[in-house]
C-alpha cells in the first residue's frame, strides 16, 4: 500500500490527515518542518508527498525541487489561497494544489488521482473472496464473475477508495454519479443494497446511523 | 468677480476717472483764464477806443453828421481789426457796425451807467461775441458798444476736449494691456495655489510652491506646511491601516486554524471506523482547539474593552496580589519544578486591579513557558525616578535579539509549532503592552537566548 509523507508545523492538522489516510489504506510519515521532511525522504520509501507550503525554515515552494529530484510527486496544502500562490505553486512542479480547509474526501480523491498519474495507483482490491479490478472494472466473486451495471460499479468504486470513512447519501450520489444527476438518494439506498446482495457485504457495507454507509476494511 | 478682474477694472477706472477729472479741471480753468485775458483786452480796447473818439469829438457841440463820420471812420478801421463798434446818439443808432445784437439786449446795453461798463459774452448764430458798453465822459447820452468774436478760445476749448478724448482712448488701450498684465501677474500665486490644491486632492503630496515675498509668501508657507502635514497624516493613517490589516489577516487566520480543526476531527468521528484510542484523540483535540479560541476571544473583549473605557487607578497592595498569582500559578510551578521568588519594595502599585493581575499572570505564564525544567523566576517591585518598577524575569529559552520588538505584536510567536501545542494564541506580549500603555506606563524586554528574559513594567506614580 502506498506510503504518504504528511509534512505540516501544525500537529493537530498532520495527525487528522494521517487518521484519514490510514483510514483508507495508506500508511504515513510526518514530518514538522523542512529538516525533517527531508530527513524522512532518506529514510523510508515515499510514494506521494502532503506539503505545507507555509513552513517554518525551508519555504515550502522551495522544498519541492528536492522531492522532485527524487521524483517523488508532490500536492501541496495551504491556507494561501491567492490565485498567484496556486500557480506558483503548479509551476514549479507540484501535482496539485489543495486550499485549507479541504473536504477529507476531496483530499483522498486527489491523491488517488496523482498516484495513479504516476502508476501507483491501487489496482484491486480484495476482500471476502471478492476481487475488484478497478482497472478492468470487473468484479470476481468466488472466481466467478460478478455482473454489475455501470452505477453499481461506480458507487463500489467509492466505497472501496474511501474505505472506513462514512460518506453520506448526498456525498456519495455526488462522487459516484456526478452533479447531473437528478435521482433521489432513494436511489443509493437501493443500488447498496444491491451491491450487498450481489458481493455477499452485508456485513463489509456497513449503515452508520444518520450519516451514510461505509465500506469496513482491514487498515493499514 | 475673478480678483484679476476686480484689479483690473479698478486700475482702470480709477485712471480713467483721475484722468477725467484732471483733464476737465485743466481745460476749464485755461478757459476761464483765456476770457479773462480776453475781457481785459476788450476792456483796454474799448477804452482806448472810447478816448480816441472823445478826443476827435466833441460829442456835446458837434453836428450828427460830424459825429456820424467820425463814428464811421472808426468803425470801418476797427471793422477791419473785427471789432464790431455802435454808436448811439441822442436816442438813435448813428453808427451800427453790426446787427449781431438784438433787441432784448440792446436795452441791457443802453442802460449802462455813467462810470460803469457793462460786459457781456453772447452767443450768436454758433458764435461767441464779447460785448460791451459804456458811457462817453461827461456825457449820458452817447454809449458806445463794442463787439469782437471769441470764437476762437471756445473753438480751442472744444479741441482740447477732443484731443483729450482721443487721448483718453489711447491711454485706456495702453493702460489696459498693461493693467491687464499686471492683474494676472499679480495674482500668479493663486493659480500656484490652486493648482497645488488640486495636485493634493489628487493624492500628490509632494507639490512645493515657490515662495514670494508679499503677503501671498505668507499663505504660501502656510500651504507647503499644510502639504507636509496632510502626508504625514496620511502616511500615518496608511501606516496605522496596514497594521490594522495585518492583524485582521492574523486574527483571521488564528480564528480559521482552530476551526479546520475542530471541523475535521468531529467530521472524522462521525464518519471513520475510528478506534477509541483514536476516538479520545479526536475529542480532545476538539477541546483544545476550542478552549484556544475561547481564550483568543476573551483576551481581545478585555483589551477592547479596557480601550474604551478610561481605567480608575486605585492603590493596589502589592504583597496581596503577588500572592493570589503565586497561587493561581502553583501546579504549573510544581510540574516544571519551577521556583518563584519575590522581592517587593513597594506596598502599592496605582492601577486597575484586573489589568494589572492580567498583566502579571501573562508575563509569569510565558516565563513558565519558556523554561523547560528546573529554572527560576523573579519577581521584583521597587521605586526608580519617582516611577513604580515591576519587573519579571527567568532563566529560560530567551527571546532572539532581531524578534524582540516583533514579540509583542499581537499573534507573534517565536516558535509556532511548540506554543501551539501549549494552546498559546501569540497575544500574551500584544496584551500586556497595551495594559501598560493605558496605565501611561511602558514596557521594556530585555533578553538574550539560552539565558533568559526579563520584562520591566515601569508605571508613573502618580
Amino acid at each position: 500500500m502506498p506510503h504518504i509523507l504528511v509534512v505540516d508545523d501544525e500537529e493537530a492538522i498532520s495527525d487528522l490527515i494521517v487518521m484519514n489516510l490510514n483510514m483508507v489504506g495508506f500508511t504515513c510519515s510526518q514530518a514538522f518542518n523542512g529538516q525533517e521532511a527531508l530527513e524522512a525522504m532518506n529514510q523510508t520509501e515515499i510514494d506521494l508527498c502532503l506539503l505545507d507550503v507555509m513552513l517554518p525554515g525551508k519555504d515550502g515552494f522551495q522544498l519541492i525541487d528536492k522531492f522532485k529530484e527524487t521524483n517523488i510527486p508532490v500536492i501541496y496544502l495551504t491556507a494561501k489561497s491567492s490565485l498567484t500562490d496556486r500557480v506558483k505553486g503548479l509551476n514549479l512542479g507540484a501535482e496539485d494544489y489543495i486550499v485549507k480547509p479541504f473536504e477529507t474526501l476531496e483530499l483522498i480523491a486527489r491523491i488517488k488521482v496523482v498516484l495513479r498519474r504516476n502508476g501507483k495507483g491501487q489496482k484491486n482490491f480484495r476482500l471476502k473472496n471478492v476481487e475488484v479490478s478497478l482497472t478492468e472494472r470487473t468484479v470476481v466473486k468466488n472466481n466467478l464473475q460478478v455482473e454489475l451495471a455501470a452505477q453499481e460499479f461506480a458507487l463500489l468504486e467509492v466505497l472501496i477508495q474511501n474505505q472506513n470513512l462514512a460518506l453520506t447519501r448526498e456525498q456519495l450520489l455526488e462522487a459516484a454519479w456526478g452533479y447531473d444527476y437528478f435521482g433521489e438518494t432513494r436511489t443509493v439506498d437501493m443500488h447498496i443494497q444491491r451491491l450487498r446482495k450481489k458481493l455477499d457485504w452485508e456485513d463489509v457495507i456497513k449503515t452508520v446511523y444518520k450519516y451514510g454507509y461505509r465500506l469496513e476494511a482491514p487498515k493499514g | 468677480m475673478k480678483l484679476w478682474l476686480k484689479i483690473f477694472l479698478s486700475i482702470l477706472l480709477l485712471s480713467l476717472t483721475t484722468l477725467f477729472i484732471s483733464t476737465s479741471f485743466v481745460i476749464n480753468k485755461s478757459h476761464i483764464s483765456n476770457i479773462k485775458r480776453e475781457q481785459e483786452r476788450s476792456i483796454n480796447e474799448f477804452d482806448l477806443i472810447k478816448l480816441s473818439i472823445q478826443n476827435n469829438v466833441d460829442l456835446n457841440i458837434s453836428s450828427k453828421n460830424t459825429i456820424k463820420i467820425v463814428a464811421a471812420r472808426y468803425g470801418e478801421y476797427y471793422e477791419e481789426k473785427g471789432i464790431h463798434l455802435l454808436l448811439y446818439h441822442k436816442g438813435e443808432f448813428v453808427y451800427k457796425g453790426s446787427e449781431l445784437i438784438k433787441q432784448n439786449d440792446l436795452k441791457n446795453f443802453l442802460s449802462v451807467e455813467s462810470g460803469t461798463k457793462t460786459i457781456q459774452i453772447l452767443e450768436e448764430g454758433n458764435r461767441h461775441y464779447i460785448v460791451l458798453s459804456g458811457l462817453f465822459l461827461d456825457n449820458n447820452q452817447s454809449t458806445l458798444i463794442y463787439i469782437r468774436d471769441i470764437q476762437s478760445i471756445y473753438d480751442a476749448k472744444y479741441q482740447s476736449i477732443q484731443m483729450s478724448v482721443a487721448l483718453a482712448f489711447l491711454f485706456v488701450l495702453i493702460l489696459g494691456i498693461f493693467s491687464y498684465l499686471y492683474a494676472k501677474w499679480i495674482t500668479r500665486p493663486i493659480d500656484s495655489l490652486h493648482k497645488g490644491a488640486i495636485a493634493i486632492s489628487g493624492g500628490d503630496y509632494s507639490v512645493k510652491i515657490k515662495r514670494t515675498s508679499d503677503e501671498f509668501g505668507d499663505v504660501v508657507n502656510a500651504f507647503n506646511d499644510m502639504a507636509e502635514a496632510i502626508e504625514n497624516r496620511t502616511e500615518q493613517l496608511e501606516q496605522k491601516a496596514k497594521e490594522r490589516q495585518v492583524f485582521i489577516d492574523d486574527l483571521s487566520h488564528e480564528m480559521n486554524t482552530p476551526l479546520t480543526s475542530i471541523q475535521g476531527y468531529a467530521e472524522f468521528l462521525l464518519s471513520a471506523n475510528a478506534s477509541d484510542e483514536q476516538k479520545q484523540k479526536s475529542a480532545k483535540n476538539i477541546y483544545t482547539e476550542a478552549k484556544r479560541m475561547k481564550d483568543i476571544y476573551t483576551k481581545l473583549m478585555t483589551i477592547t474593552f479596557a480601550r474604551e473605557q478610561s481605567i480608575e487607578l486605585i492603590k493596589i497592595p502589592l504583597n496581596t496580589l503577588i500572592d493570589e498569582i503565586t497561587d493561581a500559578v502553583t501546579l504549573q510551578l510544581e510540574e516544571k519544578d519551577i521556583k518563584l521568588v519575590h522581592q517587593i519594595h513597594l506596598p502599592i502599585i496605582l492601577g486597575d486591579k484586573t489589568l494589572i493581575y492580567m498583566l502579571l499572570i501573562n508575563l509569569i505564564k510565558n516565563s513558565i513557558q519558556a523554561i523547560e525544567n528546573g529554572g527560576i523566576i523573579e519577581i521584583k517591585a521597587y521605586e526608580e525616578n519617582k516611577n513604580s518598577i515591576l519587573s519579571i524575569s527567568d532563566n529560560g529559552i530567551g527571546i532572539p535579539k532581531d524578534k524582540l520588538e516583533e514579540v509583542v505584536k499581537p499573534f507573534f510567536r517565536v516558535d509556532k509549532s511548540r506554543s501551539r501545542k501549549t494552546g498559546g494564541a501569540g497575544l500574551g506580549l500584544s496584551i500586556c503592552k497595551d495594559i501598560v500603555s493605558l496605565h501611561h506606563g511602558e514596557l521594556i524586554i530585555e533578553s538574550e537566548l539560552g539565558k533568559g528574559t526579563m520584562v520591566k513594567i515601569i508605571l508613573p506614580m502618580k
